[in-house]
């Protein structure tokens, strides 16, 4: 028996070699798209998560202020908590350096006097010479940002941050990982008290690290020391922090979870699909086999065998495949990370055993649950109808109805269930979507033979074409679904995103009505140090064109449990009132006036179920601080914001400077040109200024980066709508050779073939095409109203893209034609005398 | 009127054997069929019947010599045009029927039609006919996966006529049929193909049905062997 698997196998890659090369090209490519996706996914995570980790160290624990900052005095609290082990104190802060615009580094200062083996470990290049190790100005530089200055030890160079241009020297290199601190990315660290005073943070420090005692509940020790501080820090694990990197991420990793679904989809239907090609056209030899004595356990293991050789040889090829598509991707998602979350770069990809594991199993489990329908049939047939030349194949109607029931009932089902139930869940439009996914598959067959069956047929034309495809209903309801499956999520996606865009277009137009807004940044970042001076708010609402001035302070606080920004406003301004898209009724924003009040945003009130007449807890850098809500507005921020009038924001949270103002011009003044002046006066670093329509056109490049990942989407629903069709096209051919070959004796020509397969080709991508947009909009309506409220608490508009929608309808209506061409021509060369071949 | 239905000149179909050999099918076959006449061709399995017909149907084409149906060389017509006179002048009758399960028996019967482009109320009286003829006028309608062996040849009788050819071809047309239900299709069809006034060649192992045709071509291992004339 291995003598003759191995000569079938040689035989059939010789006879049939573009088949069983697309075997192979089904399993990589199905392999490919999950692993790809897989990896990038995780390498973003990851590459939050080791932001997360540079700053912590090995700690288990990082205690942060509530306001952003904390007082040196905490130090020796948190270290003289029971359980701590050892503690050290971090200064943050980013700075760019002189004469490299754009160039911007991470600056920690730690405490390098005290005994710290891993770090002197980590220090190596030492400047000859040089001052003392932690004097004032002394730095080390990671290699990488050394590198890209092209500094060596005992260079001296100038950095910037908001409060002005300081001059260090560089005294050795740090190398990150020996340090016990993974990443490091370009970095600078210094003695904690140099950095203090340089920076102008005497007496601040952004963090506290800390390790527990051997033995201690991490946890709880966490707890403690919260609560040994009343409450005004915030103490978590390094696990804590990278759920809330994966929070923040959300809407990214939404786009790549469903990106990563497909792909599963995809991949599964790729595999199954082409080991089924490859089957079906032995059909006939395990008949022979059978007919000559073979055990059916026999046969099956000469499928299986071959199944899995060809499987593994798919995963193989699919894993570098996959591998190199994340590679190419890197950038495209990199860019996303740091440009709209502010996150580090992706610095290696991820390639875990989970991700290889997922790629063998879907590749190996397609290949072997696609081989088990041709395995099955051949199993069950008797010997004589599978040397059958043309199989009276009828499905019976019965079967396929019971199928569309069933697909119905799952939807009404899931429908029924939400209604009653779900709706309280989180996780519940998962629930819902799955059911509208599984659903398409359920109904096709049924739907393809009535829809086929009903064609009349007044010619050997396109409607022959169609009325065919319903005698070869297994193969044309796989492709069809597959294909509605893929347009499903697109079409589902696709309104999402443009519903999306089209609702943020509004509330855009409606809350941007400054001319020109300015902002602190440090580093070219606004981040929670970064604030105007009043000397500066002064000068720029003097300028000539300036008829008015908005002014708004930020801060990033904890309230009810999440952290999100408070905004500070002047409420007593119309232009203020105008900028909130209230939803709750009556004046909101003059009962917040009256009754010392908040307003919050969408998705606070929606995730921490406070509404108008309730009350959020703010924990303020002094203590928590409680205060009613007077209205509702739509926020499509991440994770929601909170707004409310300036003097109760200084009454309850403490006095501070302006992080931003915008500034309303005289009518005729030319907002750009503005913008333009204020830039060139103020140094670049430490302000952002932008006309209003700078500022729409940043909040859409935001928008599109977050949501470019779905252009992977639509290219992949294309792949499939021509792998579908051309794979199933081929099989058919195969199968039906001996049906080509009488229509060839009865006088076709085979121009006439050709267009009979193409027409198949083309009534299949319209069956999957109908059925898909009926999905799509189900999903949509799933996406919008169920899944973007529950996750992200936005309230989103239901529009109509006609134009989007009708392009990629079009293109995939072009991909299918184009799919069948080959197997079209393939079916066209059929010999007429295929079938008396057969005879004999 | 052509003198001659089908012509074979020095015909030889060769093909590849193991190596390099050379394997004939047939050998320098030479023979003329003047139309309206029945020829049965007879031979040992793997005798060349099968590609004889293929050769005169235009599906396959010879090696060396030339084959000629009611005058026109297939020689020299491309894949093309050879399509043409096959939809034209040849009916072609398989062993095992090979009608298609999707269609009903009607349409089975109308597809030649159906593939030359011919509108259905051309073809609808014909086909009505034609299963009229066979004793099949009530199936008209059905799947043909319920019919029986001989009512299945039948059908596929009707349609090989339906675009009344001058020419019939049929490989062992009785082949997988009783001998009770064979005779009846046999007869059948040479009542039609008399009806019609078309040229039958078919192929067959039986003697008795060999019996029925105006003349026998006997082929052995490819070679033409003897004449037999039933009407001399
Ligand atoms: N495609 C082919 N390739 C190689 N040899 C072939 C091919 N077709 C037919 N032959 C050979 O040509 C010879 C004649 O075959 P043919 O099918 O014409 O015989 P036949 O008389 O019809 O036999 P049967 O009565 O069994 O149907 C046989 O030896 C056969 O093996
Ligand atoms: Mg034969």
């Amino acid at each position: 028996m291995l003598r003759y698997f191995c000569k079938t196998v040689s035989a059939h890659w010789r006879t049939n070699p573009v088949l069983y090369g697309l075997t192979v090209l089904g399993v990589a490519l199905g392999v490919a798209s999950v692993i790809s996706i897989r990896i990038l996914n995780q390498s973003a995570v990851a590459s939050f998560a080791a932001g997360v980790r540079t700053i912590g160290g090995a700690a288990d624990v990082v205690v942060t202020g509530k306001a952003g900052t904390l007082p040196d005095a905490f130090y020796p609290l948190v270290r003289g908590t029971p359980g701590v082990a050892a503690a050290w104190p971090v200064f943050e802060s980013t700075v760019t350096v002189e004469g490299r615009p754009g160039t911007f580094a991470r600056l920690l200062g730690v405490d390098l006097l005290a005994p710290s083996p891993e770090l002197w470990e980590a220090l190596s290049a030492f400047a000859p010479g040089a001052a003392a190790v932690g004097g004032r100005g002394w730095a080390a530089a990671t290699p990488e940002l050394a590198r890209t200055m092209g500094w060596v030890p005992g260079d001296r160079f100038k950095v910037r941050d908001g409060a002005g241009v300081r001059e260090l020297r560089l005294g050795a290199l740090i190398d990150f990982e020996r340090w016990g601190a993974s990443g490091g990315g370009r970095a600078l660290v210094m003695d904690i008290a140099g950095a203090q005073s340089l920076f102008g943070g005497a007496g601040t420090l952004h963090r506290i690290g800390v390790t527990a005692a051997e033995g201690a509940d991490v946890p709880a020790l966490a707890a403690r020391i919260e609560e040994r501080l009343g409450g005004r820090v915030d103490a978590v694990t390094p696990s804590e922090r990278t759920g809330q990197a994966r929070q923040l991420l959300g809407a990214f990793r939404l786009n790549l979870t469903a990106l990563s679904l497909v792909s599963l989809v995809v991949g599964t239907f790729l595999v199954f699909s082409s080991m089924r090609a490859c089957l079906v056209r032995q059909r006939r030899e395990f008949g022979v086999l059978r007919s000559l004595g073979s055990t059916p356990a026999q046969v099956l293991a000469l499928i299986l065998g071959e199944a899995a050789l060809l499987g593994v040889l798919g995963v193989v090829i699919g894993i570098l495949a996959g591998y190199w598509t994340a590679v190419w991707n890197l950038d495209a998602v990199s860019s996303t990370l740091t440009n709209v979350y502010m996150l580090r770069e992706i610095e290696s990809l991820e390639v875990s055993g989970g991700t290889l594991a997922l790629a063998v199993l879907a590749g190996l489990g397609g290949a072997l649950s696609g081989t088990l329908l041709p395995a099955l049939d051949v199993w069950r047939r008797d010997t004589r109808t599978l040397l059958d030349t043309l199989p009276a194949r009828s499905a019976g109607t019965a079967v396929t109805r019971t199928l569309f029931r069933l697909g119905l009932l799952l939807v009404a089902g899931a429908v029924g269930w939400y209604w009653f139930i779900g709706w309280r869940w989180r996780l519940t439009g998962f629930v819902l979507s799955t059911a509208v996914l599984l659903c398409l598959p359920l109904v096709t067959p049924w739907l393809v033979q009535r829809l086929t069956g009903r064609v009349r047929v007044p010619d050997f034309g396109f409607r022959y074409g169609v009325r065919s495809l319903g005698a070869t209903l297994a193969n044309t309801s796989f492709s069809v679904s597959s294909l509605a499956m893929a347009v499903c999520l697109l079409v589902g996606i696709t309104l999402l995103v443009e519903s999306f865009r089209e609702t943020l277009v509004r509330w855009v137009n409606r809350s941007l009505t400054a001319d020109v807004f300015v902002t602190a940044t440090v580093g070219a970042r606004p981040g929670p140090n970064a604030t105007l001076s009043p000397r500066l708010v002064e000068r720029l609402a003097g300028g000539p064109d300036v008829e008015d001035v908005a002014p708004l302070r930020r801060l990033v606080l904890r309230v009810e449990g999440r952290r999100l920004a408070v905004v500070g406003v002047d409420l007593g301004r119309p232009a203020a009132r105008r900028r909130l898209a209230l939803l709750s009724s009556g004046d909101a924003v003059g009962r917040a006036v009256r009754d010392r009040g908040v307003l919050i945003g969408e998705p606070l009130s929606r995730g921490a179920s406070v509404t108008v007449g309730d009350t959020v807890e703010i924990e303020g850098p002094a203590g928590p601080v409680r205060l009613p809500v007077s209205g509702v507005y739509r926020d499509y921020t991440q994770g929601g914001s909170v707004t409310m009038d300036l003097g109760l924001m200084a009454e309850t949270l403490g006095s501070g400077s302006l992080t931003s103002i915008a500034l309303v011009l005289r009518p005729g003044a030319d907002p750009e040109a503005v913008a333009a002046g204020i830039e060139s006066r103020y140094p670049r670093d430490s302000l952002r200024v932008r006309s209003n329509r700078r500022l729409k056109e940043d909040i859409f490049n935001v928008f599109d980066q977050t949501f470019a990942v779905t252009r992977i989407l639509q290219v992949m629903s294309l792949i499939i709508a021509a792998c579908a069709i051309t794979l199933t096209l081929l099989v058919v051919a195969q199968e039906k050779a001996s049906e080509i070959a009488l229509y060839r004796t009865l006088g076709a020509f085979r121009r006439q073939v050709f267009l009979l397969f193409v027409s198949k080709g083309t009534a299949m991508a319209f069956l999957g095409l109908t059925l898909g947009f009926a999905g799509g909009i189900g999903l949509g309506a799933i996406l919008i109203f169920v899944i973007q409220k529950s996750y992200f608490g936005w309230s989103i508009e239901w529009t109509w893209p006609w134009l989007p929608l009708a392009g990629e309808a079009l293109a995939i209506v072009c991909a299918a034609v184009l799919a069948s061409l080959y197997p079209a021509f393939r079916a066209s060369r059929t010999p007429a005398n295929e079938l008396c071949h057969a005879d004999a | 009127m052509d003198a001659s239905a089908l012509n074979f000149t020095d015909v030889s179909k060769v093909y590849d054997g193991a190596g390099s050999a050379e394997r004939y099918a047939l050998r320098d076959v030479t023979f003329d069929i003047a139309p309206g006449k029945t020829v049965a061709i007879v031979g040992r399995s793997g005798s060349g019947k099968s590609t004889l017909l293929h050769l005169a149907a235009g599906i396959d084409v010879p090696t060396r010599g030339s084959v000629a149906v009611y005058g026109a060389a297939l020689n020299g017509l491309g894949e093309t045009e050879r399509t043409r006179l096959r939809r034209r002048d040849i009916g072609f009758v398989f062993q095992l029927f090979h009608l298609l399960p999707h269609l009903t028996v009607r349409d089975n019967v109308a597809l030649p039609d159906l593939i030359a482009g011919v509108r259905e109320r051309t073809y609808r009286e014909r086909v009505a006919a034609l299963l009229e003829r066979v004793g099949l006028p009530d199936r008209a309608g059905d799947p043909v996966a319920g019919l029986s062996g001989g009512e299945m040849q039948r059908v596929a009788i009707c349609r090989a006529l339906l675009r009344r050819p001058r020419l019939l071809l049929a490989d062992e047309p009785t082949g997988s049929l009783d001998d009770a239900s064979g005779q009846v299709v046999m007869d059948l069809m040479l009542q039609m193909v008399a009806e019609e006034g078309a040229t039958l060649v078919y192929a067959t192992h039986s003697r008795e049905l060999a019996a029925m045709a105006d003349r026998t071509l006997r082929l052995h291992s490819g070679i033409l062997e003897a004449e037999s004339d039933a009407s001399e």
